[in-house]
C-alpha cells in the first residue's frame, strides 16, 4: 500500500482545502512536512486517523475549524473532510470521510453523523463506489486498523510494550489469516469445524443400525423356522383329518358289532361291581352270623336255665343291714340273739349260714336276678337274627344270580362277536386322533400367531433401520467432510508454525540488524514469545537484561517498526514469486510518522534516517525543522517531497510545499 | 374271671382256624369256611353248641396244631365269656348237682370250691362246640358258597331242630 495524497477541508485547525501529495516513487521514496510545535503535526497524523478509522484522541471534539464555525450564521451549514487516495495491491482507492456541521438557531454548531465513501478505479479508469456497508470492511482489508498505529506513529509512544504485539506481528506477516483458519479448523477448540462436525455424528446410531440389523437376521431365520413348522403342522392336520374320516367310517360299518362289543363292555362291568358286591354281602352275612351266634345258639337253653334258677334258693332277699360279720359272731358264740343254745338247736347253724349266703359280699340272690335280666335282654336281641341271615342270605343269593346271568349273557355276545373287529379300539383311536387334532389345530393358531408378531417385529425393525440409516448416511458425509477437515487443519497448522518460526526468526534478525545499525552503543535485542524487545548488553561475563531510556525506547521501537515493515516487504516479495498453495495476506506499508525524532540523540536521528527510506516503501515524517536538520544528511537523497505547515494562529494553519527540496 | 389268654390246641385249633376268618386275613391262600369273623367268636358259639348238643371233648394231642386267644382279646370279651360260663354251669348235669351247687358254681365263679374243675368243664364243651362246628360246616360243603349256604341252614333250622 501506498498513499497517493491526503486532502483536508476544515479539518480542525486547517482552514479551507489542503492538499498534500505524497512521494510514491522508489528511489525517493520520502515526503517530509515540516512544523512547529502546535502548528498541526499530529493533527495532520489524526486526519488519517479520522478519515480511515473514524479515530481521534483531541481532548476537544469539535471537527470543524473553530474560526469557520463562528463565522456561521444561524441554520448555516458547513462540511468538514479528509480524503486520501491511496494504491492497494496495484488498484487505486479514494476514501473519503465528511461530517456536515450546522449552526443552530441559538448559534450552537452541531455536527451530523458523519458519512464515509470508498470508491476505487476500474481498469476502464472509472471510479467505482463501493456500498455503504462495505465501506468500513474494505478499509480494513487495505490496512486492518489493528495495525493503524505503527504506520501512523506517534513516536512518543513506546509501541513495542503496548497492546497486543503478537496479533499485530502476525496480522503484519500475513500468518493471521492462516492463524484464523488453524483455529476455524482446531480440534481442540468448541467452535472450530472439526468440532461440530464431531458434535454432528452419531456415533450411537451406527453401532444401533448394526445391532437392528443382526435383530432383523435373527427375526427372519426365526420366521423361516415358524414357517416350516406352520408346514409341517398343516401336513400333519391333513394326516390326522383323513385317518378321522377313515376311523369315522370303520366305526359306522361296523355299528352292530360296536352294539354288542358296547354290551358286553357293559356286561364285563356289571360283572365286576357283581362280584365286588358278592364279596360286601358275603362279609355282611359273616358279620351278622357271627356277631350274636352264641345268644342265638343258647336259646334252647334258656328254658332250662330258668327252671334252675328259679327252683334255687338263693332267690331269697337278705336280712336288710346284716352284715356277714354278725353272723360269724353269732355262730361263734354258739348263742342266739333270742337266746337260744345254737350247737343244741339241730339245723339252726345251717339255717344261719343260708341267711348269710344271702348278706354282701356274698349275695347271689342279686346276681341270679340280674342273669335272668340279661337272658331276657338276649332273647329279645337275637329276635331279628334269623331275618337278618336270611335277608343278608337272600342278597347274596340274587347277588349270585345276576352273576350267573351276566355270566350267560357275556358269554353268548361274546360268541357273536368273535371274529369281529374291535370297534372299540378304533372308537378309541378316533377319540384320541380328535384330542391329537385339536392341539395340532391350536398350535397352528399359535405358530400362525408368532409368524404375525414376528413379521410385525421385522417390519418395526426395518422402519427402525431405515430412519437410523438416515443418520447414518449424514454420519458418513460428516466423516468425510471431518477427514477433510483434518488434512486442511493438518496443512495449514504445519505451515502456520513453520511460517511463525520462521517470522519470529526473521524478525529477529531484521530487528538486530537495524538496531545495530540504528544504535551507536554495544546493545543488542533480542525477542520474546510474545514478540516484546528486550534489550541486552554484554558485561564480558554474557549478556544481561539493562534499564532503557526515553532515547533508547525511541531506537528500540524504531528497530521494532522498521523490523516489521522490511519483514512485510520482503515477504510480499517473496509472495509475489511463490508458488506455494496457501498465499499469505502480505501488502508492503507505509510508514507515516509524527514527531519520531523527539526523543532521539544526533546520532541516533542520522541513523535512523539512513535505515527509515531503506526499509519502508515510503516514509512520510512530520518532523521539526530543528528535528530534520540532524535527518536531512542521512535522508536528503530519499526526499521526494517537502511541505510545511503555516501556522497564521491559533486556529488556523495550511500546508505549502516547498518547491526547493 | 377271663383275663388271661385262651390257648387251644390240636384239631380244636385247626378246626377252630377253619371257621374263623381271620385265618383267610392272614393267608389267603388258605381254604377254610371263615364264617365267623375272629377266633373267640367261634369260641363263644362253640361253648352254646357244646352245651346243646351235650358234646364235651377233652384237649386233643393228635396234632401240634394250636392257636392262642390273647388276653387283649379276652377282656374286651369278658362280660359274654363270664355269662357263658355261668350258663355252663348252671346246665351241665354232668356231676348230678342240684340246682342250688349249680347256682354256685355259677355265680361264685372263682370263689367257687371246685372253680379249676368248673373251667375244665366250660372248655370241654368249648371243645365240644367246635368240633360240631366243624363238622356241621364241612358236612356236604366245600366251596365258600356252600359254607354261606350252611350258615342260611344252621339258622334257618335251628329253632326247630333244637328249641
Amino acid at each position: 500500500m501506498l498513499i497517493n495524497k491526503i486532502t483536508i477541508y476544515n479539518f480542525r485547525q486547517y482552514k479551507g482545502r489542503q492538499v498534500l501529495e505524497f512521494s510514491t516513487s522508489k528511489e525517493k521514496n520520502v515526503t517530509v512536512v515540516l512544523g512547529d510545535n502546535t502548528s498541526g503535526k499530529t493533527t495532520l497524523i489524526q486526519a488519517f486517523n479520522w478519515c480511515l478509522y473514524d479515530n481521534t484522541n483531541f481532548k476537544t471534539k469539535e471537527l470543524l475549524n473553530s474560526e469557520i464555525a463562528a463565522t456561521m450564521s444561524q441554520l448555516e451549514t458547513k462540511e468538514v473532510y479528509v480524503e486520501i487516495e491511496l494504491t492497494h495491491e496495484d488498484k487505486i482507492y479514494v476514501i473519503r470521510r465528511k461530517q456536515l456541521f450546522k449552526s443552530t438557531i441559538s448559534g450552537q454548531v452541531r455536527g451530523d453523523v458523519g458519512e464515509l465513501k470508498v470508491e476505487y478505479k476500474e481498469p476502464s479508469g472509472e471510479m467505482q463506489e463501493v456500498d455503504s456497508h462495505e465501506c468500513k470492511n474494505t478499509i480494513n482489508k487495505i490496512l486492518p486498523v489493528d495495525l493503524s498505529e505503527y504506520f501512523f506513529y506517534d513516536g512518543e509512544r513506546d509501541l513495542n510494550n503496548k497492546g497486543d504485539v503478537v496479533s499485530a506481528v502476525r496480522g503484519l506477516m500475513g500468518i493471521d489469516v492462516i492463524n484464523e483458519t488453524v483455529d476455524h479448523f482446531n480440534p481442540k477448540s468448541h467452535n472450530s469445524v472439526i468440532s461440530k462436525l464431531n458434535r454432528e455424528i452419531d456415533v450411537g446410531k451406527d453401532e444401533k443400525i448394526i445391532k437392528l440389523r443382526g435383530e432383523i437376521d435373527n427375526k427372519k431365520i426365526e420366521l423361516a423356522n415358524y414357517d416350516k413348522r406352520y408346514r409341517e403342522v398343516e401336513k400333519e392336520i391333513d394326516f390326522f383329518l383323513n385317518r378321522k374320516e377313515e376311523l369315522a367310517g370303520i366305526v359306522l360299518a361296523n355299528s352292530k358289532t360296536k352294539r354288542k362289543q358296547d354290551e358286553k363292555s357293559q356286561l364285563e362291568k356289571d360283572i365286576v361291581f357283581l362280584e365286588k358286591q358278592t364279596h360286601a354281602t358275603e362279609t355282611d352275612l359273616v358279620k351278622a352270623f357271627s356277631k350274636d351266634s352264641c345268644k342265638f345258639f343258647a336259646l334252647p337253653l334258656y328254658k332250662n336255665i330258668k327252671e334252675v334258677l328259679d327252683g334255687a334258693k338263693h332267690n331269697a332277699e337278705g336280712i336288710p343291714h346284716m352284715r356277714s360279720k354278725s353272723i360269724d359272731y353269732i355262730l361263734e358264740r354258739g348263742k342266739c340273739i333270742c337266746g337260744c343254745d345254737l350247737t343244741k338247736n339241730q339245723g339252726a347253724e345251717e339255717f344261719i349260714r343260708f341267711e348269710q349266703s344271702l348278706l354282701p359280699p356274698k349275695h347271689i340272690g342279686s346276681l341270679i336276678n340280674s342273669y335272668k335280666k340279661e337272658m331276657g335282654q338276649n332273647e329279645r336281641l337275637v329276635e331279628d337274627y334269623e331275618s337278618n341271615i336270611k335277608r343278608a342270605f337272600g342278597r347274596i343269593r340274587e347277588n349270585q344270580r345276576q352273576l350267573d346271568e351276566k355270566c350267560v349273557r357275556i358269554s353268548n355276545v361274546s360268541k357273536d362277536i368273535i371274529g369281529d373287529i374291535n370297534v372299540g379300539k378304533f372308537e378309541l383311536e378316533a377319540e384320541e386322533n380328535n384330542g391329537i387334532l385339536v392341539q395340532k389345530e391350536k398350535l397352528l393358531l399359535s405358530i400362525r400367531d408368532k409368524k404375525t408378531a414376528c413379521n410385525r417385529d421385522i417390519d418395526n425393525i426395518e422402519r427402525e433401520i431405515d430412519k437410523n440409516a438416515l443418520v447414518s448416511d449424514k454420519n458418513a458425509r460428516i466423516n468425510k467432510e471431518l477427514a477433510y477437515a483434518n488434512e486442511i487443519y493438518k496443512l495449514f497448522k504445519e505451515r502456520y508454525d513453520l511460517a511463525e518460526s520462521n517470522v519470529k526468526t526473521d524478525l529477529y534478525n531484521s530487528i538486530n540488524e537495524l538496531f545495530a545499525k540504528m544504535y551507536h552503543g554495544e546493545r543488542k535485542v533480542e525477542i520474546d514469545d510474545k514478540y516484546r524487545i528486550i534489550l541486552k548488553v554484554d558485561n564480558g561475563n554474557g549478556y544481561f537484561t539493562t534499564d532503557t531510556s526515553p532515547g533508547l525506547d525511541t531506537v528500540k521501537n524504531f528497530a521494532f517498526i522498521c523490523g516489521l515493515v522490511d519483514l512485510a516487504r520482503r515477504k510480499a516479495r517473496e509472495v509475489k514469486e511463490s508458488t506455494d498453495e496457501i498465499a499469505f495476506n502480505t501488502e508492503p506499508y507505509p510508514i507515516v510518522m509524527d514527531a519520531p525524532f523527539s526523543k532521539a540523540d544526533d546520532t541516533h536521528i542520522k541513523n535512523i534516517s539512513e535505515v527509515l527510506p531503506e526499509v519502508a516503501e515510503q516514509v512520510i515524517l512530520v518532523v521539526m525543522k530543528k528535528d530534520w536538520g540532524y535527518a536531512k544528511d542521512a535522508m536528503g537523497e530519499k526526499l521526494g517531497k517537502l511541505y510545511e505547515i503555516n501556522k497564521f494562529s491559533e486556529s488556523c494553519s495550511t500546508v505549502g510545499r516547498i518547491d526547493n527540496v | 374271671m377271663f383275663r388271661d389268654d385262651i390257648l387251644i390246641k390240636g384239631k380244636h385249633a385247626s378246626y377252630l382256624k377253619f371257621l374263623s376268618k381271620k385265618t383267610e386275613q392272614n393267608d389267603s391262600k388258605q381254604n377254610v369256611a371263615a364264617v365267623f369273623e375272629n377266633n373267640i367268636d367261634v369260641y363263644k358259639a362253640a361253648i352254646v353248641m357244646g352245651l346243646v348238643k351235650g358234646v364235651k371233648k377233652g384237649v386233643d394231642s393228635t396234632n401240634d396244631d394250636s392257636t392262642r386267644m390273647f388276653a387283649g382279646k379276652v377282656i374286651k370279651e369278658e362280660f359274654d365269656l363270664e355269662y357263658l360260663f355261668q350258663m355252663c354251669m348252671l346246665i351241665d348235669n354232668s356231676t348230678d348237682l342240684s340246682n342250688d351247687e349249680k347256682i354256685e358254681r355259677a355265680f361264685k365263679g372263682k370263689d367257687a370250691v371246685d372253680f379249676k374243675e368248673n373251667l375244665n368243664l366250660f372248655n370241654s364243651y368249648a371243645r365240644g362246640g367246635i368240633e360240631w362246628l366243624y363238622e356241621e360246616f364241612i358236612d356236604g360243603a366245600d366251596t365258600k358258597a356252600e359254607y354261606l349256604t350252611k350258615i342260611y341252614d344252621i339258622v334257618s333250622n335251628y329253632r326247630d331242630e333244637n328249641c
